[in-house]
């Protein structure tokens, strides 16, 4: 079993990548200024107080996570790959797909899409597929009444 | 003693048609958001939020009172029929309230779930009318110095009252990190714009709060296999009540106690004060003090009901306590209030001592209006729509998750009109995800979300006043106070969580 594998868990991954963003974040702040400026605080003050407190936090969890991994290594079990479902990820592709085009294909096309195949990915195979069309343009229709027409909220269209 | 009449006079307009609507929606949206398993009053909340953009302020909160109120209770529905809470808040509920439903008294079981969440939900909703106005007239003494300190006694309890207090100290620094993106609360500056305009005003409070709280959750529930969902919920379909069976007799709760419901309100509304311990907390406290105080302990894990009454109590009792903070000093005391806090900020509200003084006319509805949805719950309930809860969990779940998709979506798109915010709400989301699903605590987010940019522009312009003397913290007595609760808390709270585990653990092992 490859080693790698332990070390590339979630509980490593995030506060990996926490700590990444923890600097980026302080440079760029640092770029703007220096904390203290003629005696008061200044721009960058406050992310660097954020950087020192999480810093601790995201390098004990990294320790932590690293521990784990090793532990598991030298007790020579191998990582529970679970059969991971991919509807997370489909779901993710759908949203994207949706936001992508919103301003060029309009509510009216793109909504009932959306609602179908989110039904899609949330059923467990695709069955019903024309009650789920129905379904589909019917709370297309609900939720443009609600926005659209209670509360006066104007989405964009392919005609406009 | 004004502004107690001034509270009492907002009665006038929660009964107004349109208010006793907007309640009434609210209530039913709380009630089916918190009988199905997955979703909460809070993200019940969360989806409103955008649609308030375009209404009074007071009917918006109106129907936010109503939804947090039945949202609590109708967790308990789930969790005494099939053993699945509702809300995270119902989960002391399942262990007393299913091993009922398994003995023939499912009915009895939410009648008496009913009944302590009525008595709570009224009871912290009157000590919050009652002491409200008392705490305001200490908060307007409160300078800027002390509201420093006191965002920072909240920020470090909410981090104390978690679990892995480590994981919530990252998702604070993740939520201040999102906050602090855009112009700079002091100086004419923009920050961690990384040259794209569209950062420049920042990251969009509905846009952070639809990403962290529905987005995630709509992953998370994909996950779910549908045929297995339907089989559990056909379970809760197949049951028959009638409404004489969910009335229990007076005997019965005589034999609760009458202290059981007074006790465990007064301890649903203290922990509700507290920032970030929420209605989780307040049930799991009161269950394991009316274990430590009830005459059978034995029978608690297998259908005591004074435990049942106690959690159910305590949670909704919490909605009262948790907005006194709020209220009173900008300080959310839990995910849902916060939430609450966020619809305000979207009127341009600032949180604060001068709410209340500012704005009494338009918040005091929504103190008649968490009173009214806690009186309700029973003849409701008991009444009229009970033995329909039952099939609350009937509703298709895919025609539910597809819309709630859509509305979380076109939410943020009818807050900001902005493709971008759109897309940084599912970026936020994914991150969301992956945090829920390592267990870091959601509430530190959000308070850090909303309460950073204040923690920020509180100290420094204590500082700038202070021609940059830190001692300003100290010599205000405000402040001074603020800081030495922080420090006591510091060391009493995680005592008293090692204190509670323990007695947990004995009693089981008992």
């Amino acid at each position: 079993m490859n080693s790698r594998n332990h070390y590339l868990q979630a509980k490593v991954i995030i506060p990996f990548f926490m700590q990444i963003a923890l600097i980026i974040y302080v440079v760029s702040a640092l770029q703007l200024s220096s904390p203290i400026v003629g005696g008061m605080l200044s721009e960058s003050s406050f992310p660097v107080i954020v950087f020192l407190i999480a810093t601790p936090a995201a390098i004990k969890l990294l320790i932590d996570g690293v521990k784990d991994a090793k532990k598991e290594i030298a007790e020579g079990k191998d990582v529970v790959v679970k059969k991971k479902s991919i509807k997370p990820v489909l779901t993710v592709v759908i949203m994207a797909v949706f936001i992508a085009l919103f301003e060029l294909l309009g509510f009216s096309i793109l909504a009932p899409l959306y609602v179908f195949f989110f039904m899609m990915v949330y059923d467990d195979k695709p069955q019903f597929i024309v009650k789920k069309i129905v379904f589909a343009l019917l709370i297309a229709v609900v939720v443009y009444v609600m926005y659209a027409i209670a509360f006066d909220i104007r989405f964009p269209e392919i005609w406009r | 003693m004004d502004q107690i009449l001034q509270i009492l006079s907002g009665t006038a307009v929660v009964f107004q048609p349109l208010s006793l609507l907007y309640l009434s929606i609210g209530f039913f949206i709380g009630i089916i958001f918190g009988a199905l398993p997955g979703l909460t009053s809070m993200l019940a909340i969360v989806l409103l939020l955008p649609m308030t953009y375009t209404m009074p302020m007071t009917y918006a909160l109106i129907m936010c009172m109503g939804v947090y109120m039945s949202g609590i209770y109708s967790g308990s529905i789930t969790a005494i029929t099939i053993n699945i809470p509702g809300a995270p808040s119902a989960l002391m509920t399942c262990m007393e309230g299913h091993p009922m439903m398994k003995k023939g008294l499912g009915a009895k079981a939410i009648g008496h779930a009913t009944i302590g969440s009525a008595i709570g939900g009224t009871i912290g909703a009157l000590l919050l009318i009652f002491i409200s106005p008392l705490a305001v007239s200490l908060a307007l003494k409160i300078r800027t110095p002390g509201k420093f300190s006191l965002i920072l006694f909240a920020l470090i309890v909410i981090v104390i009252v978690e679990k892995n207090r480590t994981k919530a100290v990252i998702s604070m620094a993740f939520g201040i990190m999102l906050s602090t993106i855009g112009m700079d609360p002091l100086k004419s500056v923009s920050r961690f714009t990384f040259g794209n305009p569209n950062l420049i005003e920042g990251i969009d409070l509905t846009t952070l709060i639809i990403g962290a709280f529905a987005i995630s959750e709509l992953f998370d529930q994909s996950t779910v296999n549908n045929a297995e969902y339907n089989k559990m919920t056909n379970a809760a379909n197949s049951m028959k009540f009638k409404r004489s069976d969910f009335f229990p007799s007076f005997k019965e709760m005589r034999e609760i106690g009458w202290m059981t419901y007074i006790k465990s309100s007064f301890i649903g509304y203290i922990i509700g004060v507290l920032p970030g311990a929420g209605a989780s907390m307040a049930a799991f406290v009161s269950y394991v003090e009316a274990k430590r105080t009830s005459k059978h302990p034995e029978m608690f894990g297998n259908g005591a009901v004074d435990g049942l009454v106690a959690a159910e109590t305590a949670n909704n009792a919490m909605c009262g306590g948790a907005l006194v903070p709020m209220l009173s000093l900008g300080i959310p005391g839990d995910g849902t209030t916060a939430i609450i806090l966020g619809v305000l900020m979207v009127y341009g509200v600032v949180p604060g001592p001068d709410l209340l003084v500012k704005q009494m006319h338009v918040m005091a509805p929504m103190y008649m209006a968490l009173l009214i949805s806690a009186a309700v719950l029973m003849p409701l309930s008991l009444f009229l729509f009970g033995p329909y809860y039952l099939k609350i969990v009937k509703i298709n779940r895919l025609v539910l998750y597809s819309s709630i998709a859509l509305i979380a979506i076109l939410g943020v798109f009818a807050a900001t009109y902005s493709t971008f915010q759109m897309a940084v709400a599912l970026i936020i989301g994914v991150v969301m995800y992956f945090f829920k699903k390592q267990k870091y605590p959601n509430v530190p987010f959000i308070l850090a979300v909303i309460l950073g940019p204040l923690c920020e522009q509180y100290m420094r312009t204590s500082l700038t006043l202070s021609n940059g003397n830190p001692m300003v913290f100290i010599t205000n007595f405000d402040s001074l106070f603020f800081l030495l609760l922080t420090v006591a808390f510091s060391i009493l709270l995680p005592r008293a969580n090692r204190r509670a585990e323990a007695l947990s653990k004995c009693r089981e092992v008992k």
